[in-house]
């Protein structure tokens, strides 16, 4: 893992895009506002989702030598790009915090209810650690890895389903009852924040990928196969179980599987939906911490092992800031939803719009003479 | 003239110029192995480092640190090396004379063990004592004189040098030479003679196929490379040598195919053999350990193999080999994860059964790391994965049992590797015996006992089963280590413990390098065809392309695959046909 | 790495040298490698740095985390210290507490193979805690069991009347919030005490919790006449915008002494079993009436929840039933149609079978000989459903549904009769039933045996 351009394939971003966008979204049910249709406020959410993303590239493609934190410095001037880009790297260790939390809070109510949350939160944030002091290479070769495992766990569950006879498309009807507008209203902010435009950390990892011509196709092509996904998920999921009880439970995928009985043995399979947890939550949190570093390292010239040293406390510390659950759930629909749409939405087409024609040119001179 | 001669002979050696390498007159030192050297080219772009073209490199530095000229008389130098030597028993002195050299008294110095003593008389002894008498020569410069033509009209050993110093001669005499002391000059013949009874070629003790040839390297650095030169008859098959260990001087060669194998891999491997400085080499896992990528792992970054058919299979890929003079077991690299659980037997068999037995070899190795530990997370953290008539039965079973499951786990785990261990010493006449006492008594009077449930014994019954199908002992040693870390987190943690040591695992493996290769390829990072022979093996003639350890440019393996040539050869058989 | 090349004899390896030596390899090498590939050169340097320091974080990390080891594995229950309870039964005392009984399983009274004949001792055993809520019965239990209550592998849930007219919602929301109580628990309602029910000991089964899931299990699957309903399943239905349930009746039926000792168990016959009897509505939570078997089938049958049933039927225009097919494949759609200001619900069932028992003159070699025989079945099962309906508007509950498919199909009107549908709109609702019978086969013979006899009688 070097310094400047590890070779990474477009296909490893693309496998990176789907694990890190699947994370944990399937396990919570998103857009139960809208009660049956919420898959119907997903597939809108991706649609939009979609269109952030060419701004995303179309920024990317100003300078594609650089990372986001070139790309601020690069539209904003020096000063203002550093802190831009020392806010944005505090969000995604933000974020990875919010993930590490989650994943401490389901592992207590899934797997380990007695364990103390502090053990469990510092095995996630040292294996973090560790992914991240590997350097980014390695990182993209565990998503390839994984990506089969979680594939094939998905694969399995939705077939098991199937021949349980668990789905009944009855559920998702009458479809659009309420009309079109909470459908709207739930896919808009909250849901294109999160799962969709979560993307924007490609912005950190795109500058690596510059070796292969395809990185772009690559990316549309893993956005779409993932929004897919994601959609059919939360559909099968509604079929499954109905609205009302969706809109109760904490985790209704679980909820799903727990029903699962064929042929008398093969049941009680919640232990593969935790791993299927265990492994998005860890690519999420490992990403969102990679982010963090290598745009400090692109802004402050920190260099990644002062970096990764310094913010793993940082985010473990944090992630005792929020006492109970309830409290951590609602400042994740309060506050997250408020705060990230500026920097996810806002800033990026900012940039998309005062930077035409100059901003190319300037990153061209800024290559010439190093 | 002596005393220029003498002082040459000092200079020398001190005026070591480049590398602290001490070259001798020659330019090149005695190379004991049967010229076995490389083909065109020197040992491939960027082997001359130290300015040798061809054969050994000298032996390690710091051997020897001084350099006291022989003199004149044969009897100080006879008695000198003798002195150096102790008067080991096993150290020779024959004198003799030569017609060639009449008047001149000649003595012929050997250790008896590591030479051929048929090979002393025929080209020594033989040919000096037949030897017709030679032009006496010009006053002065005799005793050279003598010392020269002996060596180029009279002896007719293979490799046959002059040496000037003690500390030559000595190096000399523990390589196999045999030194030619001539009476009234300052040089000495040193003649190539080694032999000495080895081991015949015999069956590979280790790692044995059904199908396939059955011969296994052997202890003789000489006979292994000839018998990958009898499976690769190619002059791109380059092998290197070079001396490690100060007082061993171990011959290791380093093979590779030129063109195949990629330069930097093979630099660097030669890079990483010349900074060994030890002692001595008493085995190939000695190297091994110094040349590997990291220490700090389970997993070996080398494969150790006594075959020399998968040896020049690698070759033939790309990977390089060392053979280690004195050890049957050769290395190959770079390896990457995949490769451990291929056999060469697969290669022979069909790529039905191939692919069955690969795929199940894997399974096995994922069954000994994670059985017990899934056991033990079953059985005390998430009982609700049992159906309800196996928990009501393990119920029964552990009601008596004193120790929790992990406890019960690691005592049957540490019982049985201490088991193992005594077989592998064990005389091969208690041997049965001792089986029906490990098994009757630890397995079945534990339980009885109530001490360990027996649901444990068939667990790590099986767990030692499964450990013995990799077909490298070096992975299964890592199998057996980590098991117990995945044991103790899932006692622990449970199936959390066990996802987050697997996950430790993957990060850790997708971290290391064979040699620059991802220990993980071609799964990650993915290499596009070369789903073809990892773990399935597909039939050969869709096996098109090397692996992408070769070289670039140069992964074409033959040509285009077998249905076409059949249906070429079908229409030339037709229209033969009347 | 203790690679100490390049030192004179007798020289330490200092961190200093290492750092010397790589950086004199490194130059070198990057003048062999072509210039195309710097990244293998990176892959090849080693790490540039004094070789402990980079370890430090886990090294600081491990030995913390094994320090919690014997600190105490939090999670960590041994078998030995669960009592697994195989069925739960949910009674009410008369000062309207909550009684909840438990059947323990005793694992070490049933062999490894086979029932509990040679045992001595009983497999299970029923104990009892009171609480005012569900979840406080349960904890009550610390005062009386040795070990701790394990519910994962509760098979059924039994509930007596009384507690049910009382109202189950506590007893959904306690399962819905916990983890270890599965919801796929099957769930029966019993006109006595459920503690009794639990009591029993069924012959060939080792657990009688397993055994009577087993019961339900294979009465859906070939009796037809109850279904099987878990704890989800219920939730869903009482969730659902009728807000009605069914759920199968339990009793000890037969006279005699119950079996619950083991020495009863041991006899070859058994005064009284327990058996699947009537079934249970539930309306809005509480138990709203009993229906019958038969009753419950027709209603199986207009939902389209039968999976196999045995039918049997009589000759045509006979009364006595001497007939018997076996129906595999049913399906039934319902589909409202608006009639004034009521509702016509056309019911439509398909059904296919074979022939088990035919006892009725005629032959049957053409296919038009079995008309007669579907025209029986079908009439057969016209009557089951419209019984089975009637008896749900008797009872004011629409078990059979139809307020589903009013929400599913018409949700405007829905809307405005949602309110009371139950007791004004579903028993004014009138039925048009078509039953459609496919006799697949006859089975191994084509005529009766008894019209093979009077053939053969004739003849003499």
């Amino acid at each position: 893992m070097g310094k400047e351009t590890s070779s990474v394939s477009a296909g490893q971003i693309a496998i990176f895009i789907m694990m890190f966008s699947i994370g944990s979204t399937p396990m919570f049910q998103l857009g139960t506002d809208a009660k049956q249709d919420s898959w119907i406020a997903l597939a809108a959410a991706a649609v939009a989702g979609l269109g952030m993303l060419w701004v995303y590239r179309t920024l990317q493609n100003r300078a594609p030598e650089e990372d986001m934190g070139g790309l601020l410095k690069l539209h904003f001037g020096k000063v203002i790009g550093i802190v831009l880009g020392v806010a944005m790297s505090l969000l995604f260790a933000y974020e990875s915090m919010r993930n590490v939390r989650d994943f401490g809070e389901l592992t207590l109510s899934t797997l380990l209810p007695q364990t103390p949350m502090w053990c469990v939160m510092l095995i996630i944030t040292g294996i973090a650690y560790y992914t991240v002091s590997k350097g980014l290479t390695t990182f993209f070769r565990i998503t390839q890895i994984l990506l089969p495992v979680l594939v094939g766990s998905y694969g399995l569950l939705l077939l098991l389903l199937l021949i349980g006879g668990l789905i009944d498309p009855q559920r998702l009807q009458p479809v659009l009852e309420n009309g079109i507008g909470p459908v709207l209203k739930t896919a808009f902010p909250d849901l294109l924040s999160f799962p969709f435009n979560q993307v924007i950390v490609l912005l950190v990892f795109w500058k690596y990928a510059t070796g292969s011509k395809k990185t772009g196709a690559a990316s549309y092509t893993a956005y779409i196969a993932v929004a897919l996904f994601l959609i059919a998920v939360n559909a099968v999921i509604m079929m499954v179980l109905g609205p009302a009880l969706t809109e109760l439970k904490t985790l209704p995928t679980l909820e799903a599987v727990v029903l699962i009985r064929l042929a008398n043995f093969i049941e009680r399979l919640d232990i593969l939906v935790t791993m299927l947890l265990y492994i998005g939550l860890y690519v999420k949190i490992a990403g969102m911490y990679f982010a963090s570093v290598l745009l400090l390292r692109s802004c402050c010239k920190v260099p990644l092992k002062v970096g990764a040293l310094a913010i793993a406390p940082l985010i473990y510390a944090a992630s005792f800031l929020e006492p109970t659950n309830t409290y951590h759930l609602w400042a994740g629909l309060e506050m997250s939803v408020k705060m990230t749409p500026f920097f996810q939405i806002v800033l990026p087409l900012l940039m998309l719009i005062i930077g035409i024609g100059w901003v190319k040119r300037k990153a061209e001179r800024q290559k010439a003479s190093p | 003239m002596a005393l220029i001669v003498f002082s040459i002979s000092w200079i020398k050696p001190l005026s070591s110029a480049q590398n602290k390498v001490i070259l001798d007159k020659g330019g090149v030192f005695l190379s004991a192995s049967k010229g076995k050297k490389g083909g065109s080219a020197a040992g491939g772009s960027g082997g001359g480092r130290q300015g040798n073209s061809s054969g050994t490199k000298p032996p390690p530095l710091g051997r020897r640190v001084t350099a006291t000229p022989l003199s004149l008389s044969l009897a100080v130098n006879a008695h000198a090396i003798r002195k150096q030597f102790s008067d080991s028993a096993d150290l020779r002195l024959r004198m003799t004379a030569s017609p060639a050299a009449p008047g001149i008294r000649l003595a012929v110095l050997y250790l008896q063990g590591i030479v051929d003593e048929n090979n002393i008389r025929e080209n020594i002894l033989d040919k000096l004592q037949s030897a017709s008498a030679i032009e006496v020569a010009p006053r002065g410069s005799k005793a050279g004189d003598i010392c020269s033509r002996l060596r180029s009209e009279v002896i007719t050993s293979g490799l046959t040098e002059s040496v000037t110093t003690l500390e030559r001669a000595l190096d000399a005499l523990l390589l196999g030479c045999c030194l030619v002391l001539i009476d009234g000059s300052g040089e000495v013949l040193a003649a190539e003679a080694s032999g000495g009874s080895v081991r015949a070629i015999a069956e590979p003790t280790s790692q044995t196929v059904i199908r396939g040839p059955q011969q296994g390297f052997t202890e003789s650095l000489s006979t292994s490379i000839g018998q990958i030169r009898r499976i690769i008859r190619s002059e791109q098959l380059i092998v290197e040598t070079q001396r490690i260990g100060r007082q061993t001087c171990t011959e290791v060669s380093l093979i590779y195919m030129k063109g195949t194998a990629r330069p930097e891999m093979v630099d660097e491997a030669r890079r990483r053999l010349s900074e060994i400085d030890v002692d001595g080499i008493v085995d190939s896992g000695y190297i091994e350990e110094y040349i590997q990528d990291k220490t700090f792992t389970f997993f070996p970054t080398l494969i150790s193999s006594e075959r020399p058919d998968q040896a020049a299979a690698y070759l033939l890929e790309g990977h390089f080999a060392i053979i280690v003079d004195g050890s049957p077991f050769a290395l190959l690299a770079p390896v990457t994860f995949f490769r451990f659980f291929q056999s060469p037997e697969d290669y022979y068999q069909r790529f039905d059964i191939a692919s069955f037995l690969r795929i199940i070899r894997m399974s096995a190795f994922l069954i000994t790391l994670h059985l017990p530990a899934i056991y033990i997370a079953i059985t005390t953290f998430h009982q609700e994965m049992m159906p309800t008539n196996l928990l009501i039965s393990l119920s029964a079973q552990r009601e008596g049992v004193p120790f929790p499951a992990l406890v019960e786990a690691l005592i049957m785990e540490l019982t049985f590797e201490v088991l193992r261990e005594a077989g592998v010493r064990m005389p091969k006449v208690i041997g049965p015996a001792i089986s029906i006492v490990g098994a009757l008594v630890i397995g079945t009077a534990t339980v009885q006992a109530g001490l360990v449930s027996a649901a444990m014994v068939i667990i790590v019954a099986f767990t030692a089963i499964s450990s013995f199908v990799a077909p490298q002992m070096n992975i299964a040693n890592a199998a057996r280590l980590m098991r117990f870390l995945f044991m103790i987190s899932a006692g622990m943690f449970g199936f959390f413990g066990i996802i987050s040591i697997d996950l430790i695992l993957i990060i850790h493996l997708a971290g290391l390098h064979s040699f620059g290769v991802p220990y993980l390829s071609p799964m990650a990072p993915w290499i596009k065809g070369s789903w073809r022979d990892t773990i399935l093996r597909m039939p050969r003639w869709s096996m098109k392309l090397r692996p992408a350890i070769a070289q670039d440019g140069n992964r074409k393996r033959q040509a285009s695959g077998q249905p076409e040539d059949q249906q070429k050869v079908d229409q030339q058989l037709k229209g033969q046909k009347p | 790495m203790k690679r100490e090349a390049g030192l004179r004899h007798g020289e330490q390896p200092g961190i200093l040298s290492l750092f010397r030596r790589k950086a004199e390899h490194l130059e070198f090498l990057s003048h062999l490698l072509p210039k195309s590939r710097p990244s293998l050169l990176r892959r090849l340097q080693p790490k540039l740095r004094p070789s402990s320091l980079h370890r430090l974080p886990a090294l600081l990390l491990i030995p913390a985390l094994l320090l919690l080891g014997p600190a105490g594995c939090w999670d960590r229950q041994e078998l030995n210290e669960l009592g697994i309870i195989s069925a739960t039964g949910v009674d009410l005392t008369d000062t309207g507490r909550w009684e909840v009984s438990y059947q323990l399983v005793i694992p070490n009274a049933i062999s490894a193979q086979g029932a509990y004949v040679g045992g001595s001792s009983s497999p299970v055993n029923v104990f009892t805690s009171v609480g005012d809520s569900f979840r406080g019965a349960v904890s009550r239990t610390t005062q009386e069991m040795s070990r701790r209550v394990y519910f994962s592998h509760n098979q059924v849930v039994v509930i007596s009347e009384e507690a049910a007219r009382r109202g189950i919602n506590n007893l959904m929301e306690a399962y819905m919030r916990n983890g270890d109580s599965r919801e796929t628990v099957t769930v029966l309602v019993t006109e006595g005490s459920a503690r009794t029910i639990l009591e029993q000991l069924l012959p060939m089964e080792r657990i009688s919790g397993v055994g009577i899931n087993r019961l339900i299990t294979l009465e859906e699957k070939y009796g037809g006449n109850f279904r099987q309903i878990s704890m989800f399943e219920m939730m869903q239905d009482l969730l659902s915008p009728v807000h009605i349930t069914a759920v199968p009746g339990i009793g000890l039926s037969g006279s005699g002494a119950a079996v619950d000792t083991v020495d009863a168990a041991k006899t070859t016959h058994t005064g009284a079993k327990v058996r699947l009897q009537k079934v249970a509505i539930f309306k809005n939570n509480k138990l709203a009436g009993w229906l019958s078997t038969h009753e419950n089938r027709g209603l199986l049958w207009v939902t389209n929840r039968v999976k196999g049933s045995t039918v049997s039927f009589p000759c045509q225009g006979e009364r006595q039933k001497l007939n018997s097919i076996r129906l595999k494949k049913q399906k039934t759609r319902v589909t409202p149609v608006r009639k004034g200001s009521g509702w016509l619900m056309k019911i439509e069932s398909k059904a296919t079978g074979v022939l088990m028992e035919y006892n009725c003159p005629g032959s049957m070699r053409k296919p038009q000989d079995l008309l007669p025989v579907e025209a029986s079945i079908e009439a057969e099962l016209k009557r089951d459903m419209e019984d089975g309906i009637l008896a749900a508007q008797r009872l004011k509950a629409d078990a059979a549904g139809f307020g589903n498919l009013l929400h599913l199909k018409h949700k405007e009107e829905w809307k405005q009769i949602e309110s009371d549908w139950n007791e004004r709109g579903f028993p004014k609702v009138e039925i048009e039933i078509s039953v459609h019978v496919k006799l697949a086969k006859t089975g191994r013979s084509i005529e009766s045996y008894n019209e093979a006899f009077e053939k053969s009688r004739k003849k003499e």
